[in-house]
């Protein structure tokens, strides 16, 4: 008996000691907030249709949803609201008829269903508005109408054969008939006085001037997420931002370089992971000349310029190889619409010391500032302060200039003192960063020279009635785009109103280690990579829990 | 009082141990035998533990000092490294002869170069800051800052380390540039203390020591846990701070959060910061528990054996003695006929045989005694027998000669015939009641057997 006791106290203590190794299951892992820390200001009001950055994208994913198909995005792909049945089997509708089914059980946040009719009532809004997703236009000029069929099938009889249609309709959030019956006569400025509603894994709580809130969407179609909540919290400057997380009153971070990432992990060590994923966008850094300024109203003193800067010490030294790739055009050199030639063009400050030369630019005095008639050859360079990588570029930048006898002045502004100073073009140079989707890289194209070089909102910087001209013949003849994405290629290039310093190719992530589920693994066409999991799907385990 | 008390104590203690140590041999043989044996081992043993444990706890506090003063000297080499740069820029002329913008490329390119430099800047002789590599910081005025009013005296200027608004720790350097043996300029630069962060990082004593690095003020400039440097966290409560202080290097025991620990502690002589090396005490002297237990159970183990062996050979000792005691003591009570059984071969079995042989020889002898005793009373009670019989017989025989002559007498009268017969007969009844009195006695005997024997047995049972 008393042995019979001891085996039972025996097993009994195996017992609990196996279970407590055992992991918590997710499905006891409901609750917790994220909280994500961006630097910049946070949009006004959602409106899926006009999408101006990559926060805004995100929020509009998490609270409008991914739409009927979802495209390349910073997150791993989630399943389709829609299935499609078949292009039509007759040859002369291919391209021409799509035909899909939405997926049963599609809530949307005030428990109503997602129906055919709400894509009908979408694509009406947009084939009257338009819109944009960062450069991406959304153009539905093409779709003749759209046929319902029962409550959840429905046609897509496009005007013109396009057999690219699915592009087209990806990413584009689906709304609510009845919550949004005003749209069609208000226009977008109705978003800014309704309370969005969609049916993404999240619902918009709060929006103030220093964060957004999202709330879980317990009817969302592909599972409540385990998080209570998303908090976006905006800061001012980098430096904030990284103090604050390592303070632990922010989960998650966008780092901009490695060195930063270093810090981080130094401090906090095996209580965070860094990790990076391939950027699915381009973002391209740059320098912008403000081309009224004398002398750089000269094209040939700013080529003499970027013929001094050696981008590649920009990436070896700051941004580091792998990570990054120098950049000789907005377009980047592994698109095929990339202009060849302009790889050609390299640091070499031999050219630019005869250039100015040529110009009239000596070094009269002891100084060691090139001159001409009087005046010094100074660059004030604006960049954001506190931003670790942009400080170090300007000074990259300044110490390769000084060589030449260029005195580059670094300015350190906050970015919302650069966003004001670029619109109203006070300022001489600005170091700056632009981000695209490459799918219509001729819309990429034509935004960078309208929005960047341009700079229609207040006074216009850089324009070249040659680029407006080819841009005029491309829209009216497609076919040539190809041909006039080179001409504006070679024209920016020898025209130089910005200096292309590099394609940053990696997003670096600083995230607390209580967050399961954060990353998937997948495989590119010739190696494996990791991506971020949809948010809906990242859990904490009960035990580690920090937010009630 | 007491000491009176306690000495009696003592004195009555001590009597009654060596009464009781007294009244056994086996006893005084055990405590020999420990005194003798078992105490030594203890005493080396203990002896052995007590200088292992110091010449263990000696290697390991020589250790971490050593790891200490080389911490503290990669300190040293670590914020000498800028200090070197900063001096040969400004001890060379031509920094001063530069004009603000090659100083401006200057000083940019060794910040580009060397990551420990947080900002370098050049402050004019009235402190105003005229090159800088801090964007945006230019002609910021140091006049009421001492990194301009010391080293205008010519002297060279390191600040306590300072915490920058992330609150990582810095700290400032500040040289004057001379020209003509005049102080013509200023050179500061401000040290990311961080990059100390990797080299104290990687110093780990076992598994949980570490090391850390104390700023004259008292605040952790390195330490393992991020958080404690960037809250500032302050250590002049700890033993060592004071010791610091004063140059020392040495050995302090203290309590964190319930857990015994020890530092060794190092100075950084050159800016009065201290290197202390923290473990954990349980975790840096296993080695000597371990040691101490296993000797100390080698010595129990030791101890229990040779205490287990003592006792088998003095019980094989006083074993026969006590067989020898309990056969003579038998002999005492009057058993001769016990045997005293000694299964040895040594002289304790000469002994009992001796013995044996002395029971032998008693039993023999008190055996022939006895039939001399009974010999004896059997005459002397045949002579009381004879004597009893005899006095009657006597009387008889008197009475019966004056019967035949009476009887012979024919005169004489019945009466007088009579009374003799009777006295005969009273002789006779005499003799009679003798006889049956001698029976008597021999019953008696009988019963006095029985009663001595029962007494003997019942004596034995409650003795």
């Amino acid at each position: 008996m008393k042995i019979f006791k001891l085996l039972l106290l025996f097993f009994f203590l195996s017992y609990s000691s196996l279970t407590s190794q055992i992991p918590l299951q997710t499905a006891e892992s409901y609750g917790d907030q994220l909280v994500i820390g961006i630097v910049g200001e946070p949009p006004l009001y959602l409106n899926p249709f006009q999408v101006n950055n990559a926060v805004e994208k995100q929020l509009i994913r998490f609270v409008f949803g991914i739409g009927l198909q979802q495209n390349v995005d910073r997150f791993g792909q989630t399943s389709n609201l829609v299935s499609r049945r078949i292009a039509s089997s007759l040859s002369s509708k291919q391209g021409k008829e799509w035909i899909y089914d939405l997926n049963r059980n599609i809530y949307f946040h005030d428990g109503s269903y997602l129906l055919n009719n709400d894509v009908r009532f979408t694509f009406e809004v947009l084939k009257k508005y338009g819109g944009f997703i960062l450069n991406r236009e959304i153009d539905f000029s093409n779709v003749e109408r759209v046929d319902l069929i029962g409550d959840l099938g429905f046609n897509i009889i496009l005007k013109q054969k396009d057999n690219f249609f699915d592009l087209t309709i990806s990413d584009i959030p689906i709304l609510s008939e009845d919550y949004y019956e005003n749209l069609l006569q208000r226009g977008y400025d109705f978003f800014s006085k309704s309370r969005p509603m969609g049916n993404g894994p999240f619902t918009l709580e709060q929006l103030s001037d220093e964060s957004i809130i999202l709330a879980a969407h317990s009817n969302y179609v592909f599972g409540r997420p385990f998080l209570n909540r998303v908090v976006y919290r905006f800061y001012q400057n980098e430096q904030l931002m990284n103090d604050d997380f390592l303070q632990g009153k922010l989960d998650f971070i966008e780092v901009k370089e490695t060195i930063t990432a270093n810090r981080l992990y130094q401090v906090l060590r095996d209580q965070i992971k860094i990790f990076s994923t391939p950027r699915p966008e381009k973002k391209l850094f740059y320098i912008l000349f403000n081309v009224n300024r004398r002398p750089f109203d000269n094209p040939k003193v700013r080529l003499a310029i970027r013929s001094g800067i050696d981008s590649k010490e920009i990436v070896d030294n700051i941004v580091k190889e792998n990570i990054g790739h120098a950049a000789f055009s907005v377009i980047d050199i592994v698109h095929p619409l990339f202009y060849r030639d302009l790889f050609q063009q390299n640091y070499e400050p031999g050219i630019s010391v005869n250039i100015l030369q040529e110009e009239g630019w000596r070094i009269n005095t002891p100084r060691g500032i090139l001159e001409k008639d009087g005046e010094p050859l100074n660059l004030e360079l604006l960049f954001e302060e506190n931003s670790f990588l942009e400080e170090s570029i300007a000074r990259i930048v300044k110490i390769q200039l000084s060589e030449l006898g260029i005195n580059v002045l670094p300015r350190p502004v906050s970015f919302k003192e650069k966003k004001r100073l670029v619109e109203l073009n006070q300022y001489v140079a600005v170091l700056q960063d632009y981000s695209y989707y490459d799918e219509n890289i001729y819309g990429v194209v034509k935004d960078f020279y309208n929005n960047v070089l341009k700079n229609q909102s207040a006074v216009t910087n850089y324009s070249n009635a040659t680029i407006e001209a080819i841009f005029k013949r491309a829209d009216n003849n497609p076919d040539l785009i190809k041909q006039y994405i080179r001409r504006f290629q070679i024209i920016i290039n020898n025209e130089a109103p910005a200096i292309f310093l590099y394609f940053d190719d990696h997003i670096f992530y600083a995230l607390y280690n209580r967050f399961e589920q954060a990353r998937i693994r997948q495989s590119g066409d010739s190696r494996s990579f990791w991506r971020l999991m949809p948010y809906e799907n990242w859990f904490v385990p009960k035990s580690l829990q920090k937010y009630p | 009082m007491s000491s009176l008390r306690i000495g009696t104590y003592l004195k009555i203690s001590k009597r009654n141990i060596r009464r009781y140590l007294e009244r056994k041999i086996q006893r005084r043989l055990i405590l020999n035998f420990v005194g003798l044996g078992v105490l030594p081992i203890l005493i080396a043993s203990f002896l052995l533990i007590g200088l292992t444990e110091n010449t263990v706890q000696t290697y390991i506090f020589e250790r971490n000092l050593e790891i200490a003063r080389g911490a503290s000297n990669g300190v040293s080499l670590f914020v000498k490294e800028p200090l070197t740069i900063l001096n040969t820029m400004a001890q060379s002329r031509d920094i001063i002869e530069m004009e603000r913008f090659t100083q401006s490329r200057y000083i940019n390119k060794i910040q580009n170069s060397y990551s420990i430099f947080r900002k370098i800047y050049i402050l004019d002789r009235s402190g105003v800051s005229v090159v800088t590599t801090s964007f945006g910081e230019e002609l910021k005025n140091f006049q009421r800052e001492p990194e301009y009013y010391v080293p205008i005296t010519g002297k060279e200027y390191f600040s306590n380390v300072n915490f920058t608004p992330s609150n990582f720790p810095a700290m400032s350097i500040a040289l004057p540039i001379r020209r003509y043996n005049t102080v013509e300029g200023i050179l500061v630069g401000e040290i990311d203390l961080k990059n100390i962060w990797n080299l104290l990082d990687s110093i780990q004593v076992g598994k949980t020591g570490f090391a850390m690095l104390i700023s004259a003020e008292g605040n952790a400039i390195a330490h393992p846990d991020k958080p404690r440097v960037l809250s500032r966290e302050n250590f002049t409560q700890y033993p060592f701070f004071e010791a610091l202080r004063n140059g020392e290097e040495g050995v302090s025991y203290y309590t964190e959060n319930n857990e015994h620990l020890f530092a060794t502690y190092v100075p950084v002589r050159e800016f009065s910061w201290g290197i202390v090396v923290q473990q954990n005490e349980d975790e840096a002297f296993e080695l000597v528990r371990k040691m101490r237990t296993q000797v100390s159970i080698f010595v129990a183990i030791t101890t229990i054996l040779a205490l287990f062996l003592a006792f088998g050979t003095i019980r094989r000792i006083t074993q026969p003695i006590e067989t020898l005691v309990k056969g003579v003591r038998t002999y005492a009570e009057g058993d001769l006929s016990h045997r005293i059984k000694i299964e040895r071969q040594d002289e304790l079995v000469v002994l009992g045989d001796e013995f044996n042989k002395m029971a032998e020889s008693l039993e023999k002898n008190q055996r022939q005694l006895r039939r001399m005793e009974r010999l004896a009373a059997i005459s002397r009670f045949a002579s009381l027998v004879s004597h009893e019989i005899r006095n009657p017989l006597n009387a008889m025989n008197i009475n019966m000669q004056i019967l035949r002559r009476l009887i012979s007498q024919t005169d004489s009268p019945p009466e007088k015939k009579m009374k003799y017969l009777n006295i005969i007969t009273s002789e006779i009844n005499r003799m009679n009641s003798l006889v049956t009195n001698f029976l008597a006695i021999k019953i008696l005997t009988n019963v006095n057997c029985i009663i001595s024997a029962v007494a003997r047995w019942t004596n034995f049972i409650f003795t």
